[in-house]
């Protein structure tokens, strides 16, 4: 009895954990130790981020992240880019890198697309692909992920390996606050100084 | 008949033994303080825990029995980035240590019969540890069974003839075993109430 009542006692008082929403924010990186990033100069940048598809009588269409949400995100990786060297082109230049932002609103069948919104829609007749070592699946809803591949890949599915990638766990969710994003962002950069060119 | 004489003299020791006797049962309430490998891990000094003992007496100053508990050890680390290989992760971490000991147990009583009666003592058996890092919404979890010891001393002091208190400290050492490389031992300190039976 006593010890069925200390084990309750234990259990009320036992250690909180994150006392913030913004305790749990954390920022995931993984590159291609392969890949010569110091290389390579340019990049492109869509001025849109995809959320999420909405199906239709078999019609797909995208949704956009709002503009007020969307446009301190793409300014936070063009300037992160640009603190690391890269200098933004147009996709029509050919640029070195490619990366394609986005915002988790699900997880289960956003993935293919996604992919399919890069293959038809911003960056026409090109796709990646994630490399079997990539850990995809701790992606969940309302992350931002931010993927970094080379467009210029010359193998018959038109498809490159993501050569860098961040994931900003569930920041997307819960807040109506865009600094959390935006710092996950920032940090990503700071903890990939390989992505540096200068 | 001399083997028949030493096994009635056991006996008659035995017996002797159970005569004035008595068990007695100690509920305590546990405070740890983790030690080498698991004190690098959670530092803090923990005020949640609790243990059980039980002693048969089989001689007026040895008691044998079991010996279990549970202790909780809670730790943060601030904001910090952890690297693996080509893979990054920036967060704060919350980690979480439970430690369940499950022992068989011998006190030897210095002053049998007296009001403060010091002990000396050693448990051997097992000890589960589960620790578990938390960031974000990932839980990294390792545990083990480790073959234990727990040598303990500490004194009691009898209030009457059913009951009294007692203060011991045991340092639980668990080997390495599992999920860890090395052993996971951490002291208790422990203030518990004693039921004297017989």
């Amino acid at each position: 009895m006593l010890v069925f009542a200390a084990a309750i006692g234990l259990w009320s008082c036992y250690p909180d954990g994150p006392d913030y929403y913004e305790d749990t924010d954390i920022t995931f990186t993984q590159h291609d130790s392969e890949f010569d990033f110091a290389s390579r100069q340019t990049y492109a940048l869509p001025d849109r981020i995809v959320v999420d598809v909405e199906i239709e009588n078999g019609d797909t269409s995208y949704v956009y992240m709002r503009d007020v949400y969307a446009t301190p995100i793409l300014q936070t990786i063009d300037a992160k880019m640009s603190e690391y060297g890269w200098t933004k082109v147009a996709i029509s230049a050919s640029p070195d890198v490619v990366l394609t932002p986005a915002a988790f609103k699900n997880t289960t069948y956003f993935y293919s697309y996604w992919y399919d919104w890069w293959w038809g829609g911003w960056y026409p007749g090109w796709g990646w692909y994630y490399p079997p070592y990539y850990t995809i699946s701790s992606i969940t809803t309302g992350s931002m992920v931010i993927n970094m591949a080379d467009p210029n890949v010359d193998n018959p599915v038109d498809r490159a390996p993501v050569a860098w990638m961040m994931i900003g766990n569930g920041l997307a969710s819960g807040s109506n606050n865009v600094s959390r994003i935006t710092d996950a962002i920032n940090q990503a950069f700071e903890q990939s100084p390989y992505l540096k060119t200068n | 008949m001399k083997k028949f004489l030493i096994i009635a003299a056991f006996l008659v020791m035995v017996f002797a033994g159970n005569a004035n006797s008595q068990s007695m049962t100690t509920v305590s309430y546990s405070m740890g303080l983790g030690t080498g490998d698991l004190g690098d891990y959670a530092s803090t000094f923990s005020g949640r825990g609790f243990t059980i003992d039980y002693r048969r007496m089989v001689q007026p100053n040895v008691g044998v029995g079991f010996y279990s508990g549970w202790n909780v050890f809670y730790d943060e680390r601030p904001f910090d980035t952890y690297t693996m290989d080509n893979r990054s992760i920036s967060g704060k971490q919350y980690r979480y240590v439970n430690s369940v000991p499950l022992m068989v147990a011998t006190d030897y009583y210095l002053k049998p019969g007296e009001d403060m009666n010091p002990f000396i003592g050693l448990g051997v058996g097992t000890i589960y540890t589960e620790r578990a890092t938390d960031m974000g919404i990932y839980r990294l979890t390792e545990d083990a069974w480790s073959f234990a010891f727990a040598p303990q001393v500490g004194f009691m002091y009898s209030l009457n003839r059913y009951a009294g208190v007692s203060l011991a400290v045991k340092y639980n050492m668990g080997l390495a075993a599992g999920d860890f490389d090395s052993s996971q031992s951490y002291l208790s300190f422990n203030i518990g109430y004693v039921f004297m039976g017989n």
